[in-house]
């Protein structure tokens, strides 16, 4: 076999460079164009750097104020959701922070992406009052509840006409990230997630390493069935 | 909500494991190659010791070595900060993508199963399959870049001539498919849309798929990533800045600077 020297990688032109388009770093750091050591660490929240992260642009204030409270609204989940339990099994079997927020993030991109492809384009008219399908509705009064104390939080600051189609609680979330300037499906899933990493990391990180014997191993229970094929349907 | 899962993937007995009503060590070792073992896994299928092989046929096939390709370079990347795990984990989770990989060999499953579903109902003649070619907004499993044809996909085939393999419904459906796509939209089959083929032959259905093409596709992830991470390349690590072209907004300052600013006066 001849190993000469033009494959077809080098039979093309290729870019020779890593094209930046948010992060400069020749002088001082830069976030689209901020000085982040000098401007954005002294006059903006975590929060705000989120969302200028996303959109290229830093949020006014009552953006700001409502994106803020949306995220630590967002931010607890059980440790009986998926998300969680994989980070604090991953953290039982020994896995390092890095790859035990890897396993949490891919599972709450998985939750976000469910959520959003169930919601569709059913907030995309900002214009629109009418009632959500029922899927989208808020289910109880419970959740009615929830969602009303959202809109106490961010209602100040933004104007979220999905509010008054008595939405679930996290369809009311969904548009109030809308509201803050977030509209593609990747700056949603993206936030949505990153919302709920404060669970991650609580339980993850109150998990001890190789505590197997304290990990419930058969809950739910398995019951194995030899005749069952993946698909379901015993053969 | 039921509290119980049921599974047939497997079970701990006392001094083996149970898959499928098989037992692992009574059933299984010595008589199923590593890719025999992941194809019974999916399905719950054993297949035939010629199945086997073709799998491996399609394992070697698929390789490609070239640490420059794209997700391939992902597990580089990674695997340049020290080690070769998460390299390689990096670079398998591009193979779940929306335009590469597992998914696509899924989608590309599921469109052989449309079109053999299309042209029972339509007397399976070269014209349906053409209409069918020319109403699907997209075609999965085709697209061969940078050079005129899936250079994987010529080694397999000559494989399967050598093995005189005996092809099942899908994959002579598939090649009537691929000719009439290359004539009427101009574009070529790759190797996913042949695993596609041939794994709905040995029984997968197209979500087990998914799966089966990212494991095909696993061995260079491995590779690239060991070699990254011994290497541990500083040039990797961090690109010299000579190779980095920023092109965001210039240099500003925030409202709330100016606002301080003007306070401050």
């Amino acid at each position: 076999m001849s190993e000469g020297n033009r494959g077809p990688v080098e039979s093309r032109q290729w870019p020779n460079e890593l094209t930046a388009r948010a992060v400069s770093t020749s002088e001082t750091p830069r976030l689209f164009g901020y000085d982040v050591e000098a401007d954005l660490a002294m006059h903006y929240r975590f929060s705000d750097t989120l969302l200028l992260s996303l959109t290229g642009e830093l949020p006014d204030d009552t953006r700001a104020k409502g994106f803020e409270r949306a995220l630590i609204f967002a931010s607890a989940m059980s440790v009986a959701e998926a998300p969680i339990h994989a980070a604090m099994l991953a953290r039982t079997c020994g896995v390092r922070p890095g790859g035990t927020l890897a396993v949490g993030m891919l599972a709450l991109g998985e939750v976000s992406d469910g959520i959003l492809s169930v919601i569709g384009g059913a907030l995309d008219d900002a214009t629109c009052d009418g009632p959500l399908p029922p899927e989208l509705a808020a289910q109880d009064d419970g959740m009615r509840a929830s969602v009303a104390r959202l809109r106490a939080l961010v209602e100040p600051h933004l104007d979220v006409p999905a509010f008054r189609r008595d939405p679930s609680t996290i369809v009311a979330l969904v548009a109030v990230l809308r509201a803050c300037g977030l509209e593609t499906p990747f700056q949603l899933s993206a936030v949505l997630s990153l919302a709920r990493l404060p669970s991650v990391l609580a339980e993850s990180a109150a998990t001890k390493v190789g505590d197997f014997k304290s990990y419930p191993m058969d809950v739910p229970h398995f019951e194995y069935d030899a005749t069952l094929r993946p698909g379901g349907s015993p053969k | 909500m039921s509290a119980t899962i049921r599974t047939g993937v497997g079970r701990a007995l006392e001094g083996d494991y149970a898959q499928f009503g098989l037992s692992v060590y009574g059933d299984l070792v010595e008589r199923t190659s590593y890719l025999g073992l992941i194809a019974f896994s999916l399905t719950g299928r054993r297949m035939s010791p010629e199945d086997e092989v073709v799998l491996d046929d399609l394992a070697v096939s698929s390789h490609v070595t070239e640490p420059r390709v794209w997700p391939i370079k992902l597990s580089w990347v990674v695997g340049s900060l020290g080690r070769a795990v998460p390299g390689y984990v990096a670079g398998i989770v591009a193979l779940d993508s929306d335009i590469l990989g597992g998914r696509v060999a899924e989608d590309a499953a599921r469109l052989l199963v449309e079109l053999r579903t299309a042209l029972d109902a339509e007397g399976g003649s070269d014209d349906a399959i053409r209409r069918f070619v020319t109403t699907q907004p997209k075609l999965y499993g085709f697209g061969v870049p940078v050079r005129a044809e899936d250079e994987r996909l010529v080694a397999f085939k000559k494989a399967l001539e050598h093995r005189k393999y005996s092809h099942g419904c899908y994959w002579k459906l598939a090649e009537r498919f691929w000719r009439i796509a290359r004539e009427s939209r101009r574009i070529e089959v790759n190797i996913i849309g042949a695993t596609a083929a041939l794994c709905l032959d040995l029984g997968f259905t197209p979500a087990q798929v998914a799966p089966m093409a990212v494991i095909l596709l696993t061995p260079t992830f491995l590779g690239n990533a060991t070699e990254a991470a011994a290497q541990s390349p500083e040039v990797l690590k961090s690109l010299p800045m000579e190779f980095v072209r920023y092109v965001g907004p210039p240099p500003r300052e925030s409202p709330r600077a100016l606002a301080s600013r003007g306070r401050d006066r």
